[in-house]
């Protein structure tokens, strides 16, 4: 259930400049997109999901989970990871601002809770989100 | 009261919801309760049609889940236990059942 199952160096980009929250999820969908897990479409609905329901996806400080229905849209269970150096705001008045965002996209909804566990199991490891928002180059990170 | 229904919400009802109702399960364990806890995750437009007794929420879709639940938690931070326990023993302490 580990995260590492469904992260890999070209879905991650680290120490990104500022960014506003739309040009942040964007950037995380295109880390899939080009990696050939998702297709746009998926992309496209998690920035939607964003507008239609508000920043709660900022669901603690720091930190976005971006992600939407599958819908027939994710083609392999995988995550994005984008961190900023400079937070990003969404808007979210406890939880901004942001620096690392998450973009999960699962084939199933059932398979969603297994990415999602596999990313909460992650963030609560000691010192994980700490050596996560540091980390220069992907070995950094000390998957 | 046999059993107190509980129901996580997000917005699309697979994610956010589903770790919600993890975490919040854990810590209604903490306490001793004299009746079953039942949580299930949704999204909040499914969740305007069912009936519960509790709603944990984020404070995106706090107004909303007031309509449809008398008693609404908002959480800020998903992954703080320790502010899911406060929340949940205020509820519980405010209802009388503890």
């Amino acid at each position: 259930m580990s995260i590492k199952k469904y992260v890999s160096d070209t879905t991650t980009i680290l120490r990104q400049p500022a960014a506003d929250w739309e040009t942040a999820v964007r950037q995380a969908g295109s880390l899939l997109e080009r990696a050939g897990t998702i297709v746009p479409a998926y992309t496209e609905a998690m920035v939607k999901m964003i507008k239609e329901l508000g920043p709660y996806i900022v669901v603690m400080p720091g930190v976005a989970l971006a992600h939407a229905r599958p819908e027939k849209n994710v083609k392999q269970n995988s995550i994005a990871i984008v961190t900023y150096e400079d937070g990003i705001c969404f808007g979210n008045e406890s939880n901004d601002p942001v620096h690392v965002v998450f973009a999960i996209a699962a084939c199933t909804d059932d398979e969603h809770l297994d990415l999602f566990q596999a990313v909460a199991e992650f963030i609560s490891g000691e010192g994980n989100m700490e050596r996560l928002q540091k980390a220069a180059v992907y070995g950094d990170i000390g998957f | 009261m046999k059993e107190l229904k509980v129901l996580t919400v997000c917005g699309a009802g697979v994610g956010t919801s589903t770790l919600l109702r993890m975490n919040i399960n854990d810590a209604f364990k903490s306490f001793q309760l004299p009746f079953r806890v039942k949580v299930e995750n949704t999204s909040l437009s499914r969740a305007k049609g069912v009936a519960c007794d509790l709603m944990v929420t984020f404070e995106s879709f706090a107004a909303d889940a007031r309509k449809c639940c008398p008693d609404v938690i908002v959480i800020q931070n998903l992954m703080d236990k320790n502010e899911l326990k406060a929340k949940i023993g205020t509820y519980l302490t405010d209802k009388k059942f503890i």
